[in-house]
């Protein structure tokens, strides 16, 4: 086992217990991730690949966790930390994120159109994080799912396992998150 | 909006889902009565659920990554040299191309050097190709051919691939292009062949057979490299795009394609055999034999010219090579060899040929005398090498087999010892390896019996026993016998080898396993006859028991299974479930506990590890390549690393499981567990629901068939054949002649159903790199796509009685497609979900259109249907499987264990057909006019086998 793996297990377990400064650490290498995602897309012919990448996402764990070394009760609770630190990470990279200017704009442009993604189902990271906080108002439940599922890129069966609910129930309840956060961010 | 609300909206939401879509707002208006609020919220989440299919599908790193692409200048990756990938030290870049950069590297903790080939990112977007990938590799390195290059390893570190490989010193083939002389040529293209002939009887096809992909070392020998690499960088094929690309088209080098490959059908090792003679005709000749300016001319030519034969272009060359190379360039993939070895062994006729003839030295033509005269630079050694090679190839292969040391068990002679029907399994050799005890159910449940070697009498140890008696194993001095018995309380026994006194040592434990000295038994708390596919045990641990005394300590609570103490008493090995990837791995573990050293780590199911007598090698089972087989990997025990890589140990059957050896290593004894089924046949009564007279056999054989389903207009039966290493679709006549292979690749095609016009077969497949729904015309053409990017596993295709449309399951939910449109026309219509935990599984499609049968999966199974004109479900049996319709859609037949039902959706009423004697029944069909009914008889047989050296 490689010596980051070790590593980020023990920072996974210490931003569980509370020391923030881990998530410090923690965030290079999920910057690292997102690096190594990134080429891909400059790289890529066809993006439709990446709509497979819950699969990649939950190698990227596997890879980085050094199982033995875990003192989670469970692999359900690492899934749900590691969603949560997901989060974070990523509004947090999508805050920092400089705005383009309008010449980059036009660039961008051209670009999701050369790889056929509709910006409609992409959402931005920062609006959706905060329909969520509202979505945890009144529906604590779907918020996490969404946060595992899309924040975490965990599987319906994954997330199931993760909350200990069916994975019929995931799907049902994802479908309902998923209107409610559409509603909530077409309206704004 | 408040919490009561919420969960008011939500609830109403979650019913009006349920409604066909079309009644969804109708639905809401009428059920929220009065509140508008009420209503206004559903109606506006319903719409915007509408709208929402795409929303949120891709994660959100993938977003953020996307922008970032967009953002920033990310340059090329930084060189890899200097650093370090797991063991690997990159030292220097050797080359690069298309299928990655080739470092050159050192191995620290082995001190050797390495090629390093880094995979480039488009070609590990797709996990279950890699993990094919990975197989095929392994597979290949196992078979130690010396002109495959050997590859270490096949993985990924600080998300880079790589593969670690044998670092071959020589030139490619193109290089040495022009420098050959015709004899230098054809010994290095019958060494290519040697090389496909080996992986082609694994079941691995190159693909991409080019003057590139072939080293020559200076020592004459060659190495084949990037077998099928090439696979990993197949575009995947655009759903509703004209032409040849429905078929993934694999980017290999255009211009060395067979016509299969070059027009985008399926391929088989022949393709192989035609590239290579491209290779050889490019090579003798000094120019291509199909070529063109663009892409599509290259193509043509490929699938209609003629190239100009060797002995016009070259006057000098051998009429014999004009006949080798028009059999390799037949176009016509079933006129061209068959086989690489067809291949090789004229060319080595020709190479006989020239030698004995002074006439033909075997030079090429004058093009340049100097170059016929000097000799390149590798070849004076390497001339008399390679040729003795050709001709001593078997025997280096099995002397490259045998040198990692131990015994070489291709030798032994095969010995059944037990013939029992049932199942005789858990086999232990006395240390003396006179006598053996096993566990059988030959009278009911199993009890335990003792034979001796090339006895036929079973002495019962464990008779009269209502409980189950399993895995007995000798103590190492012979005199006594642990076992697991499930008598109150169950757990591990021990008593003396004549049966007498029987005592508990652990209560709960399963698979007892002895120190060398025999003062203790380890033992875990759980236990499997076979690893099991799924993960859903929970840890076991492992426990030290000392016989005498029967205090107990736990030595290791993580998962682990079956354990085998090492003969010095240092380690134990052991088999579990990894939280993470793969199915089943080993470990082994210090007798004072500790760290565990990991002896297997991939996708494959590896268990059942047996030490060897003298300490040396970790047996264990494996399905790695393909079936379950016994494999070892030279081990030290004292540390638990490995010393080598694992080789296959050569059995004659294709499951092995339950390893145990005499104390001298020279005796093995396991067992072969046998599966076969076939397809048999009674008159029916559909009226009296009666069957008339005897089954009769329509199949008879040692394979497996699983689920036949009989054609249309009743002539044929279409349905899946598990083979060795992949499962097939296979078509038979009704009286069990003329059997077709619809599909022969590697691939995993399952669930054929046909067409009601019988034109066409449907069937789920894997050979998009993930399970999706195909379709093939019932001559084997017309192999298509129809199912893209599912969610899930998908499978299960039906027909519609009409032939529009299909239905399917991808994970929980089942969908119907539109036959005649693309999958990026298609508008999916889903049946409703069922409630919690439960699941449709649908088998059959009634002839009226109206219904839908299958299994309702929930905490049982049983028999049900969708009504779709009602949208609901409807539970008919309270047990059964694999329910098919009658003609007149009202009545069903099915299946459990050993008898055949029929049942009736209106009555409800279920009587039995048909019980056989001697098999499990696996599926029933039955023929249009209901007077025949067809069914699979499914048998096991577990046996118990000796390897002998003495």
């Amino acid at each position: 086992m490689e010596g980051g793996a070790h590593e980020l297990t023990q920072l996974l377990e210490a931003w569980s217990d509370g020391e923030e400064e881990a998530l410090e650490k923690l965030a290079p290498l999920v910057h690292a991730e997102l690096y190594r995602l990134a080429k891909r897309y400059m790289s890529r012919e066809r993006p439709d690949h990446l709509l497979q990448t819950s699969a990649l996402i939950n190698e990227a764990y596997v890879r980085l966790i050094d199982w033995k070394a875990v003192r989670w009760q469970n692999r359900a609770h690492f899934f749900g930390v590691a969603a949560q630190i997901m989060r974070r990470i990523l509004v947090d990279f999508a805050r920092r994120r400089p705005r383009a200017d309008k010449d980059a704009e036009a660039i961008r442009m051209s670009l999701d159109e050369a790889m056929t993604v509709s910006s409609e189902r992409d959402p931005d990271l920062l609006a959706l994080d905060e329909a969520l906080k509202s979505l945890a108002q009144v529906d604590e439940r779907k918020s996490r799912i969404v946060e595992m599922r899309f924040f975490g890129g965990l599987s319906v069966d994954e997330t199931a396992e993760a909350m200990r609910i069916s994975s019929i129930t995931v799907i049902r309840e994802w479908n309902k998150a998923k209107a409610w956060l559409y509603r909530e961010l077409s309206n704004n | 909006m408040d919490r009561e609300l919420w969960k008011q909206v939500d609830a109403l939401l979650e019913q009006a889902l349920e409604q066909p879509p079309e009644q969804r707002e109708a639905f809401v208006v009428a059920a929220s009565k009065d509140n508008a609020v009420l209503r206004d919220e559903v109606l506006s989440l319903l719409k915007a659920q509408s709208q929402a299919s795409q929303f949120m599908e891709r994660s959100a790193i993938n977003i953020a990554a996307q922008a970032l692409a967009h953002d920033s200048n990310i340059t090329t990756i930084a060189s890899l040299v200097g650093q370090e990938i797991e063991t690997y030290r990159i030292e220097k870049l050797l080359g690069a191309g298309g299928m990655g950069e080739v470092y050159l590297a050192r191995d620290t903790k082995l001190d050797r050097l390495v090629a390093l080939k880094i995979l480039p990112w488009h070609l590990v977007t797709d996990v279950d190709r890699l993990r094919r990938f990975q197989r095929e590799a392994r597979a290949l390195s196992s078979l130690n051919h010396p002109n495959l290059v050997t590859i270490y390893e096949v993985g990924e570190a600080k998300g880079v691939h790589f593969i670690a490989m044998e670092l071959v010193e020589g030139k490619t083939l193109s290089s040495l292009r022009d420098k050959l002389s015709l004899k230098e040529l054809l010994a290095i293209v019958a060494q290519v062949a040697e090389a496909l002939g080996a992986a082609h009887q694994s079941g691995i096809i190159h693909r991409d057979i080019k003057p590139d992909n072939v080293m020559v070392r200076p020592d004459g020998y060659v190495k084949v490299l990037d077998f099928g690499l090439v696979k990993l960088a197949e575009v995947e094929p655009v759903p509703g795009a004209p032409g040849n690309t429905q078929f993934g088209v694999a980017m290999g080098t255009l211009a060395y394609m067979s016509p299969e490959q070059a027009s985008g059908e399926l391929i088989d090792h022949r393709t192989d055999i035609w590239s290579l003679g491209v290779v050889l005709y490019e090579l003798a000749t000094g120019r291509k034999p199909f070529s063109g300016e663009t892409r599509q001319v290259t193509i043509n030519s490929i699938l209609s010219a003629q190239p100009e034969s060797a002995t016009t272009i070259d006057s000098n060359l051998p009429f014999e090579l004009d006949q080798i190379l028009n059999k390799a360039l037949e176009k016509d993939r079933e006129l061209r060899y068959q086989t690489a070895s067809d291949l090789r062994a004229d060319i080595r006729r020709l190479l006989r040929e020239i030698d004995s003839s002074p006439t033909a030295s075997g030079s090429r033509s004058g093009r340049s005398p100097v170059q016929r005269l000097a000799r390149p630079w590798w070849f004076w050694p390497a001339a008399a090498c390679a040729l003795i090679l050709l001709v001593a190839g078997l025997a280096s292969f099995f002397w490259l087999r045998a040198k990692p040391g131990g015994p070489d068990w291709s030798r032994a002679a095969h010995v059944q010892l037990t013939n029992h029907p049932g199942t005789e399994f858990f086999p232990s050799l006395a240390p003396d390896g006179k006598s053996f005890v096993y566990a059988s159910n030959e009278n009911g449940n199993f009890d335990l019996f003792v034979q001796r070697v090339g006895g036929k009498t079973a002495t019962p140890l464990t008779p009269d026993t209502p409980s189950d008696e399993i895995e007995p194993v000798f103590s190492p001095n012979g005199e006594r016998i642990a076992f697991r018995s499930t008598r109150e309380p169950a757990g591990v026994y021990v008593m003396e080898v004549g049966g007498e006194n029987v005592r508990l040592l652990v209560a709960g434990c399963h698979h007892p396993a002895w120190s060398p000295e025999g003062k203790e038994i380890v033992c875990s708390t759980a236990g499997h006859e076979e690893a099991p596919t799924t993960r859903n045990t929970r840890p076991s641990a492992l426990w030290i028991a000392n016989v005498e005394t029967g205090d107990k300590r736990i030595l290791c609570e993580n998962d682990a299974m079956q354990p085998s103490w090492s003969p010095n008493g240092d380690r134990i090995a052991f088999w579990f479930m990894p939280p993470s990837a793969g199915r089943s791995d080993i470990g082994t573990i210090s007798r004072s506990g500790g760290e565990i050293e990991v002896v297997t780590k991939d996708a494959s199911t590896n268990w059942n590890p047996v030490w060897s007598p003298d300490g040396k090698f970790l047996y264990f089972a494996s399905d790695r390549s393909g079936n379950m087989s016994f494999w070892r990997v030279a081990i030290d025990e004292n540390t638990g690393k490995l010393q080598g890589e694992a080789s296959v140990v050569s059995t004659p059957s294709t499951f092995n499981r339950h390893l145990s050896f005499s104390r001298n290593g020279r005796r093995m004894i396991y067992v072969q567990t046998d599966q076969r089924s076939n397809i048999q046949a009674i008159r029916f009564d559909a009226k009296a629901e009666k069957t008339v007279g005897e089954p009769f056999w329509i199949t008879r054989g040692d394979r497996q068939i699983v689920r036949p389903e009989l054609s249309p207009d009743g002539t044929r039966f279409v349905m899946r054949v598990p083979r060795r290493t992949q499962d097939d679709i296979v078509v038979v006549n009704r009286d069990g002649t003329n059997w077709r292979d619809l599909t022969n690749d590697k691939f995993f095609d399952r669930y054929p159903r046909w067409s009601p016009d019988g034109k066409r077969i449907a069937f789920t497949s894997d050979r998009s790199g993930r399970y999706e729904i195909w379709i093939l015309d019932a001559d084997a053409t017309n192999l298509r796509q129809l199912t893209f990017d599912s969610p899930g596993d998908t499978t299960f295709p039906l027909w519609s009685p009409d032939g529009t449309h299909i239905l399917f399951r991808s994970n929980y939910v089942n969908s119907i497609l539109d036959v005649n449109k693309t999958w990026t026309e298609q508008n999916l219509r889903s049946l409703p979900a069922l409630g919690r935990d439960e699941l449709f599984h649908a088998w059959d499609w009634s002839p009226d259109g109206k219904r839908v049968i299958g299994n309702l999966d929930g905490p049982s199974s049983v028999v049900g249907y969708y009504s779709f004109e009602t949208n609901q479900y409807e539970r008919v049996t309270e047990f059964g499987n694999g329910p098919m319709w009658l003609a007149d859609s009202t009545r069903f037949l099915f299946t459990l264990n050993n008898k055949a039902y029929i049942g009736d959706i209106k009555t409800k009423r279920v009587r039995e057909v048909f019980t056989s004697p001697e098999h499990e029944i696996r599926s029933v069909d039955v023929s249009r006019d209901g007077a025949m009914l067809y069914f699979t008889a499914y048998s096991s047989e577990s046996d118990i086998w000796l390897l002998d050296l003495e």
